[in-house]
């Protein structure tokens, strides 16, 4: 792997630390508009400098927006700068404040899912969106024409049609086409894994927020002043992680968290069933099929190694590791690579 | 006591500990924007030497597919006799030992008079995904081994095993005792289970993660993925302090670009963690089924290339360093596992901050080189 290629996930990562600022530092001043440019990122840093320097920049900026909200809460006193944080932190607005910004929350978190499916290689989970909407509707209008679901449909053409459609040389595209259906259902359950995943950490959040209320009371009432909004920024965060780690690290955030990596598995499984279907119609090698060349190399040079330890005098504890029964016992040993030559005072 | 408060009266006790206004704020926030701006114009005028990492003098001196293993040069002219090995963990990079000259592991155990060798485990790529752990123990690292004790001169060296890099160091020191002097660990896990005994509230993700895993998920995953994506494994690292990470990335950087020293080691820290390698999936699979989910490796019930890997046969002395703030390897999963040894001389020592804190953190620092210093120096 080149470094380049190493680069593309971490700067995929970053993508998404980075896309989040606005977000985060914007919900403590109500989601006002960010401020002006800032200053200009330096063009030609090296990695990771350059996304250090994109993630200052847009500090800035945040920081910018967030003073210019700040500004008229704080005019009229610390509680009206409180409530409209409270009408920006997820949910807790449905509880107290009926006038919030219902779509905060999906605003927050939409980067953090699109990053999820994007790190396992599923591609983005926005742009999939209208494709399974697509499937749904497909699905939807099926089953209102003909009181049937599309599995069914498919099974009464298949028998109608299917043997005619082999003859004529359609069994592949008949294949795709099933594949393809596989790949759609799968994403749907996919995108309700990625809901439910969605819930519980916008719960963590509310409960962070309440934490932050608690603790700044806890202050109050011991004479305690925060005098700082970088400082209160910092308690948000303090209580909030505490709060999401209480969350994804208990039975309901641990089953959703297997239950999302068991949705993508899924996902991506049944988009390889297709690929495997179009590399096997055009005559490619799969890679399923490169990795079996890959698996049957990886045992010989095993086979080699227990060969190898059979004729030394070293012989690990618990025995020697077995031959397969193909093997001489007597290989002749591997000469060590010319760069072990090298002595010690190299 | 007092009845709970409503969120209204909640919200007014929180705001009367605020004493922020609106000039307070504008004038912190316009501070704030004007260290970014100066920090933004530092990084512009950085050099690519002064970010480099892992600078230690050093030769290569074997090399196997993507392997490679480096000895550092003595700066001692007698430099003591039994070498040292450094295994780090598959799931990042060794340059962790050596991030910044004055923040350097090798750099100190040099500065003490000895002769250091580390692994690369290199960048595997799709080929590799075939490699077990047997591969990494029996296969790369034994021949590693080997390479130094020809070239010493010495039956057996010191090994020394970091996190993964010192699940694979046990595993070599209970299969080959012959040829490991002392062995010393630090913030491995050797129980994977510890944490069920100290749950703690933000450590041990990923031993909660492997264990809500079914064995079919874990073969699904590797199956799918073959070997998993550095980007994902470092993704899950992240997750573990998600808010951390919001905060390291926006406000924390006010200070950070503030301070020319902590911004370069900020930056060569951000090297590191960007640079995270693919894991082996066959690794993986065994990592998370026989470790995470079965514990195999502390009841000695694991098996490598058909051996179990017992730990009675760890007779040679044992070093056990962790870290008494480890999110990732939780201190019970490390701590209070000397009974399981065959060894008489088993030292444990607690070092102060995290995981990685352990090679970079100020005060670890100053434990870390001088107890492995003086640890190995006093058994030969």
């Amino acid at each position: 792997m080149s470094a380049s290629e190493s680069n593309e996930g971490s700067r995929a990562t970053y993508d998404f630390w980075l896309g989040l600022i606005p977000q985060f530092l914007g919900q403590f001043g109500g989601f006002a508009p960010a401020g002006g440019p800032g200053t200009a990122v330096p063009e030609d840093l090296p990695f990771p400098v350059d996304q250090i320097a994109k993630a200052a920049a847009m500090t800035q900026q945040s920081l910018e927006g967030l003073a210019q909200a700040l500004a008229p809460a704080l005019k009229t006193g610390v509680p009206d700068m409180l409530a409209q944080w409270a009408k920006a932190s997820p949910a807790f607005a449905f509880t107290r404040f009926g006038d919030a910004d219902t779509a905060t929350p999906q605003t927050m978190l939409a980067p953090w899912l699109a990053l999820m499916s994007n790190s396992t290689g599923t591609g983005g989970a926005l742009p999939q969106a209208p494709l399974q909407a697509m499937s749904r509707a497909w699905a939807d209008m099926a089953s209102r024409v003909t009181g049937a679901n599309t599995a069914q449909m498919d099974t009464a053409f298949d028998r109608t049609y299917g043997a005619l459609s082999d003859g004529v040389g359609l069994g592949p595209a008949r294949k795709l086409q099933a594949a393809w259906r596989d790949v759609m259902n799968a994403a749907v359950a996919q995108q309700d894994a990625r809901a439910q995943y969605a819930i519980l950490v916008q719960d963590a959040f509310v409960q962070g927020f309440q934490r932050l209320l608690t603790a700044l009371a806890a202050k109050a009432d011991a004479g305690e002043r925060v005098d700082s909004v970088l400082a209160l920024i910092r308690m948000w965060a303090a209580n909030t992680e505490h709060a999401v780690h209480e969350t994804l690290q208990s039975e309901r955030g641990l089953a959703a968290t297997a239950a999302l990596i068991r949705s993508d598995l899924a996902h991506r499984k049944k988009t390889q069933q297709m690929a495997t279907i179009l590399a096997d119609q055009f005559d490619m090698a799969s890679r399923r099929e490169l990795d079996e060349a890959f698996r049957e190399i990886q045992a010989l040079k095993r086979e080699l190694r227990a060969s190898d330890a059979a004729n030394s005098d070293d012989a690990p504890a618990g025995g020697r590791a077995p031959l397969r029964k193909s093997t001489s016992a007597k290989r002749r040993r591997r000469p060590d690579p010319a760069i072990d030559a090298g002595r010690d005072d190299a | 006591m007092s009845p709970p408060l409503d969120q209204a009266q909640l919200l007014s006790r929180a705001a009367a500990a605020l004493s922020i206004t609106a000039e307070s704020a504008a004038k912190e926030l316009e501070a704030a924007r004007g260290k970014l701006a100066r920090g933004l114009k530092k990084l512009a005028e950085l050099s690519e030497d002064e970010l480099a990492i892992a600078t230690v003098p050093r030769d290569e001196v074997w090399r196997e597919d993507m392997v490679r293993l480096y000895r550092c040069r003595p700066v001692v002219d007698k430099p003591h006799p039994v070498p040292i090995l450094i295994a780090y963990a598959l799931v990042g990079r060794f340059q962790m030992i050596d991030l910044e000259a004055d923040r350097s592991l090798v750099r100190k155990l040099l500065a003490s008079g000895f002769d250091v060798y580390f692994i690369d485990w290199g960048l595997p790529g799709r080929a590799q995904r075939w490699l077990g752990i047997d591969d990494y123990v029996s296969g790369y690292l034994d021949r590693c081994v080997d390479v130094i004790r020809r070239r010493s001169g010495r039956d057996g060296i010191n090994l020394m095993g970091i996190c993964q890099g010192g699940v694979f160091s046990t595993c070599y020191a209970a299969l080959f005792p012959q040829k490991v002097r002392n062995l010393a660990l630090t913030v491995t896990p050797l129980d994977f289970h510890g944490d069920r005994k100290e749950p703690q509230v933000g450590a041990g993700y990923m031993n909660g993660w492997a264990r809500s895993m079914t064995t079919q998920d874990v073969d699904d995953f590797v199956d799918v993925y073959g070997s998993a994506p550095g980007a994902l494994v470092g993704f899950a690292f992240l997750m573990m302090n998600p808010v951390s990470h919001l905060t390291k990335y926006s406000t924390d950087l006010i200070d950070v670009l503030d301070d020319d020293a902590k911004l370069l080691g900020f930056l060569r820290m951000e090297r590191w963690i960007a640079d995270r390698p693919d894991h082996p999936g066959e690794v993986l699979r065994q990592w998370l089924k026989d470790l995470y989910q079965e514990n195999k490796l502390i009841r000695s019930r694991l098996v490598l290339g058909g051996r179990t890997v017992d730990l009675r046969n760890i007779t040679m002395p044992v070093l056990n360093i962790y870290a008494t703030g480890d999110t990732i390897v939780p201190v019970s999963c490390s701590r209070g596992v000397g009974n399981h040894f065959g060894t008489d001389d088993y030292t444990e020592v607690p070092v102060p901050g995290g995981h990685i804190g352990t090679f970079v953190g100020g005060k670890a620092q100053k434990i870390l080189a001088p107890t492995l210093a003086e640890w190995f120096g006093a058994r030969g």
